[in-house]
């Protein structure tokens, strides 16, 4: 397992197909759940509930493109974290535990380590599931809720196939896909900025160049290649609350793919810069997010909470989801708990 | 009667002070200048005009500002009598949504700033009417030119100290009513430009 795993964080915004109302969750469990029209808030959750859960619990859901799976394995035999699967906390309208997630369709092989010979194949409808840290907040009485998800690398993880599956969730007859958006609370995006500094920019892409035949052999045989373009300031020294001013002026900046054609660094798909600290010599990587148009901190568990061979300790992390979730998410994603009543 | 006069009345300044601070989503403001752009304003404009008005009050002033402030009394109680069922309607708030508690705590606020600057404004009105009266009353010492004075403190008698406080009062009674009449035309205007965006808000809500 890799060393530094992250948390995520999402906002899921229900989109009703009438345009002219704002439709919350309580709303989704009566039209789409067939829930009763005068609901309580607490069993509208718990329809919700149900829905998300029950599609993971009685079997896999499958993403045919990533070929990765995300379930609930309840047997205490295989599964380590069996006690730790999603529960409900009715009052807060939230659902936290550990699912199960990983690749499945692939050539493996299930080897013995201490006998090379003890051996056999792992089955293409077999999945290599890893537990996976989800906290969902299914707010009856709003229309927007959130999910944070924890993921240890690039390939490990299921945050895109869980994505996946709540906006599929929330889709029905008078409800269209459910938007996710990248989201990451602004005490975690001020507690770095003052006093650091930016160590480097990288941009990175997938370029698939579709060029017509040519003199030069070798453009043939490198049509499609992955490229970071990294960017060392190397003696000034760039605040890191001037990241939008060098931003603009990098992304005016080209790589060129072939005699003709060039690609701005704007149109590159990862754009991210790693700052550093000066009083506390710590470093970060800022990701940037194309709909806040900002750059934010990618947030490690490191530190955070206990990491025990790769795998946070799921307690911890739900302490820790808990504890941000009720202090900084909830008053910045409710509108009415940014107001309050005159005494 | 007269204690719960002044403490009614000591209740309307405190909270009108206060929510005329806030915004109708309880948030107070932490600019210096938002918070006491009223007191600053009415001070300056007030300490200006006292030096500038040698004299006092002309009759004609009197009695323009006293027209003015009575048709702002009747106008007020008018709107505070026909606006106490307006703004606020309280609802039940079980099943509604975030949107619905929001529109509702703003609603509620707005009521209460409404009705607390409203009857402080004319609490301001009737004091400041009351003031003036004084004039009306005392013409020839409400007329004294400070400029006509000077300080001598080698000879003080009763006759001089009389005359410093009488002169010290018609100072002081002039200042409140140049102060009072800036702070009302100033929450005159806070009070219609808050109405006027709280009722648009109310019809953008009505109109989705």
């Amino acid at each position: 397992m890799a060393e530094n795993p992250k948390i995520e964080f999402f906002r899921i915004r229900l989109k009703a197909k009438s345009k002219k109302t704002e439709k919350t969750f309580r709303d989704f469990a009566i039209d789409e759940l067939n829930g009763d029209i005068d609901i309580t808030n607490e069993d509208a959750f718990k329809l919700c509930f149900n829905h998300f859960i029950s599609r993971i619990q009685t079997g896999h859901s499958k993403n045919a493109k990533h070929k990765k799976t995300i379930t609930i394995i309840s047997d205490p035999k295989t599964n380590p974290y069996h006690t730790l699967q999603p529960k409900l906390r009715i009052k807060e309208n939230i659902i936290s535990g550990v699912i199960s997630g990983g690749p499945y369709d692939k050539d493996a092989i299930v080897s013995n380590i201490a006998d090379v010979a003890d051996n056999s194949i792992l089955g293409k409808n077999k999945s290599i599931l890893l537990p996976y840290y989800i906290f969902v907040y299914l707010p009856s009485d709003h229309s927007e809720g959130f999910f944070a998800i924890h993921s240890n690398s690039v390939e490990e993880t299921v945050t895109h196939i869980v994505k996946r599956y709540i906006s599929i969730l929330f889709t029905g007859s008078n409800f269209l896909k459910a938007e996710l958006y990248p989201y990451v609370p602004q005490s975690f995006q001020d507690e770095f900025k003052d006093g650091a500094l930016i160590k480097s920019m990288t941009f990175s892409s997938t370029i698939i160049d579709n060029i017509t035949p040519t003199s030069k052999p070798i453009n043939s045989i490198l049509n499609e290649y992955d490229i970071n373009i990294q960017i060392v300031p190397k003696k000034t020294q760039i605040s890191i609350l001037d990241s939008p001013k060098l931003l603009k002026f990098i992304n005016k900046m080209t790589f060129t793919k072939n005699d003709k054609d060039s690609v701005k660094l704007e149109g590159f798909k990862k754009k991210k810069f790693i700052a550093k600290n000066q009083i506390t010599k710590k470093e970060k990587v800022f990701e940037w997010n194309s709909k806040d148009h900002s750059f934010q901190p990618t947030i490690y568990l490191n530190g955070r909470v206990e990491i025990n061979d790769g795998t946070p300790d799921f307690k911890e992390l739900d302490e820790l989801c808990m504890n941000l979730f009720e202090g900084e998410i909830k008053p910045e994603l409710r509108p009415d708990l940014n107001v309050s009543k005159f005494n | 009667m007269s204690l719960n006069l002044i403490k009614y009345t000591k209740l309307l300044k405190k909270k009108a002070i206060e929510y005329e601070q806030k915004d109708i989503n309880g948030k107070t403001s932490v600019n210096f200048k938002d918070r006491y752009a009223r007191k600053l304003i009415s001070f300056g404009m007030a300490l200006t005009l006292l030096f500038l008005i040698k004299t006092g009050f002309s009759e004609v002033f009197i009695s323009y500002v006293a027209t003015i402030l009575s048709i702002f009394i009747g106008l007020f109680i008018t709107a505070l009598i026909f606006s106490f069922d307006k703004f606020y309607v309280k609802k039940n708030l079980t099943k509604a949504n975030a949107q619905e508690k929001v529109v509702d705590i703003q609603s509620f606020n707005f009521s209460k700033q409404f009705s607390f600057v409203t009857g402080y404004n004319i609490i301001l009105s009737i004091a400041t009417l009351v003031l003036l009266s004084i004039n009306t009353l005392f013409p020839e010492i409400s007329s004294i030119n400070i400029f006509e004075y000077y300080l001598n403190f080698n000879n003080i008698k009763i006759n001089e100290i009389l005359n410093f406080i009488q002169i010290l009062f018609v100072y002081i009674q002039r200042f409140l009513v140049l102060y009072w009449l800036t702070s009302i035309v100033y929450l005159t205007m806070f009070i219609i430009s808050s109405m006027v965006n709280y009722m648009s808000l109310k019809m953008d809500e009505t109109a989705e």
